[in-house]
């Protein structure tokens, strides 16, 4: 188990904090900070559980595609670029992310609309 | 940034959104739905306690990881002065909002948690230690609510978590993985998760081998999928939901203490939020030493806050009918002030007698011994408090009409002169309603329960006094000689 634990401690550096780069249409991407294992939980729910962290209606991710460090979301529906500005900041927060100014990101999120 | 305003508090929570149920709908919103806002606008509360100068002293701690100021309830007692101002919060925390501080329970678990991690760190050579010193530090960087998760719905108390037939009414480990675990079960009158940011699980009690997979501490994300609450519901619940005007009710900000049913279902705890994993050994340990946090701060203090409010309320009703001067109403209200200041005064000796443990690990604990005394004179005497505060408060206090009603045109007048008396009858009926929600609401069993029924205590007196050496003493005073 503890080499298992390195592995992932070693992602998030000494701090023990990850940086998370979100992108979303042609704007500059937004950054949040959380704990590590954050962009996992991220991850796991987006992949496993087929939900973002806090929405819990079936069906919002229509495709999620894991990238290296990194994962392509493509939500359901028509949505603007300030609609899934909004969704992924929930998303975000309620996986523990918190709004960062800057920080070279280790991990990505791209997201779209699926129309 | 390490403190966080009540209003800065209170936009995070706006966008956090657990999955929580309470009398047959989900809520979409925790601030529209009158009995979830009543949670949280507690929580926004102790934000604002430490907003105010005044209060620093108590509220705010100096983090011993980053020497940043900190909100006290993330705080790890470092000393005796810490342990003091921490019984000190449970106290003021209580008078202020006349329910739950929701972070009490992470508070004490996550000083559980800084000793017992230590611990296996030094014993097993683990590195749970170094990663919840990661997860405390960005804790105390976003000055996070966090709630804590102990007890385990348990099933049948003849069987030991193996041997029960539903193995989800324990926590228990489902999948180990790279990144992490996966967890389900179910944790059951958990105080205020649902308005927080984190909760942090801890086993239920001591395992043993055999019972690795129950031996989990982590912390989760509240509004993580899979992890839903179920509140608790009750005719207080009802009547918040139904009165149309909260002003009316006996705690009418931060009502009655709001708990729910934690149901987790295959959720995804990554490796740096587990602090604990299959080491059965340490799990005792781990509940014993939060356990004796708590029964200081939730027994010794934070009920005598409540006290404070009740032998309050019981004085106004008193002179509102004219009888403050009547030598049984001021024997019984004394009898009050007794009970409640012994509880106390066994909070500040736990707290006093706190030390360093385990030796090395820069972590104080409360005494055990007079901790457990706090909790078992509250968990009797509050019974006490509240059948004098029902006593002296009348039979108004559950035979009330509406407080509303004296504003009827047609049964108004007449209620007015029913309950006027030494003060108009609203004052009477606003006091009554506020004795009712203590003396006939959720309070007794809760204080009788939180932290730990009293048997628990009564089987730590046992384990903690030296009957032997009582005895020894007694027969060297009579002259009795040892055979």
């Amino acid at each position: 188990m503890k080499k298992k634990a390195k592995k992932v401690e070693a992602s998030a550096g000494e701090t023990g904090m990850e940086i998370i780069s979100v992108k979303i249409g042609s704007k500059a991407p937004a950054i949040y900070k959380g704990l590590g294992g954050t962009f996992a939980s991220f991850m796991d729910s987006c992949l496993r559980k087929r939900a973002l962290p806090g929405f819990h209606e079936k069906g919002l991710i229509a495709e999620a595609e894991p990238k290296k460090a990194g994962i392509v979301l493509c939500l359901s529906g028509k949505r603007s670029e300030a609609k899934l500005k909004e969704v992924l900041d929930i998303a975000l927060l309620n996986t523990g992310a918190y709004p960062n100014t800057g920080g070279k990101a280790g991990f990505f999120i791209d997201v779209k609309s699926e129309q | 940034m390490a403190l966080k305003t009540a209003n800065e508090f209170l936009d995070t929570i706006k966008k956090m959104k657990p999955r929580v149920y309470i009398g047959g709908k989900w809520v979409k919103n925790l601030l529209d739905n009158p009995v979830t806002r009543s949670m949280v606008m507690a929580n926004a509360a102790m934000y604002g306690l430490a907003e105010d100068p005044a209060n620093k002293e108590v509220m705010v701690a100096t983090s011993h990881l980053t020497g940043e100021p900190i909100n006290r309830n993330l705080n790890v007692a470092r000393n005796i002065h810490d342990l003091d101002m921490r019984q000190e919060m449970a106290l003021l925390t209580s008078q202020t909002v006349g329910t739950c501080n929701y972070r009490c329970v992470g508070c004490d678990a996550l000083n559980s948690l800084a000793a017992t991690t230590w611990e296996m760190d030094r014993d097993l050579g683990t590195k749970y230690n170094e990663r919840f010193n990661k997860w405390l530090a960005y804790a105390q960087a976003n000055d996070l609510a966090v709630s804590g998760a102990i007890t385990d719905a348990k099933g049948d108390r003849r069987k030991r978590p193996t041997q029960q037939d539903e193995i989800d009414v324990f926590v228990h480990l489902v999948e180990k993985r790279d990144d992490g675990i996966v967890v389900s079960g179910i944790k059951v009158s958990q105080s205020g998760a649902i308005g927080s940011h984190e909760t942090l699980v801890l086993p239920g009690g001591a395992l043993k081998e055999g019972e690795e997979q129950f031996a989990l501490a982590f912390v989760v994300q509240n509004s993580v999928p899979g992890l839903t609450y179920v509140c608790q519901y009750n005719a207080y619940s009802a009547e918040r939901e139904m009165c149309g005007d909260e002003s009316e009710l006996g705690n009418p900000i931060y009502g009655q203490r709001e708990t729910s049913t934690m149901i987790f279902d295959k959720v995804f705890i990554p490796w740096d939020r587990v602090f604990l994993c299959g080491e059965t050994k340490f799990c005792g340990k781990m509940v014993t030493r939060f356990a004796k946090a708590h029964r200081m701060n939730c027994g010794g203090a934070c009920k005598v806050g409540f006290a404070d409010l009740i032998i309050g309320g019981t004085m106004l009703a008193a002179e509102y009918i004219g009888v403050e001067k009547v030598p049984h109403i001021q024997e019984k209200i004394i009898d009050m002030v007794r009970l409640s200041e012994t509880s106390h005064a066994c909070a500040i000796a736990a707290a006093m007698r706190g030390r360093e443990e385990p030796k090395g690990s820069g972590v104080y604990l409360p005494d055990d011994l007079f901790g457990n005394a706090a909790k078992l004179n509250i968990a009797h005497g509050f019974w006490e408090i509240i059948k004098n505060a029902g006593d002296i408060g009348g039979g108004l206090v559950v035979t009330m009409p509406r407080l509303k009603d004296l504003d009827d045109p047609e049964v108004g007048p007449a209620l007015k002169k029913a309950f006027s008396a030494a003060a108009p009858a609203a004052k009477r009926l606003k006091v009554a309603k506020f004795l009712q929600h203590w003396s006939a609401g959720l309070h007794g069993p809760g204080t009788w329960h939180g932290a730990g029924a009293p048997q628990t205590q009564r089987f730590m007196f046992t384990v903690l006094t030296d009957f032997e050496k009582k005895k020894k003493m007694a027969k060297k005073l009579m002259g009795m000689t040892e055979e």
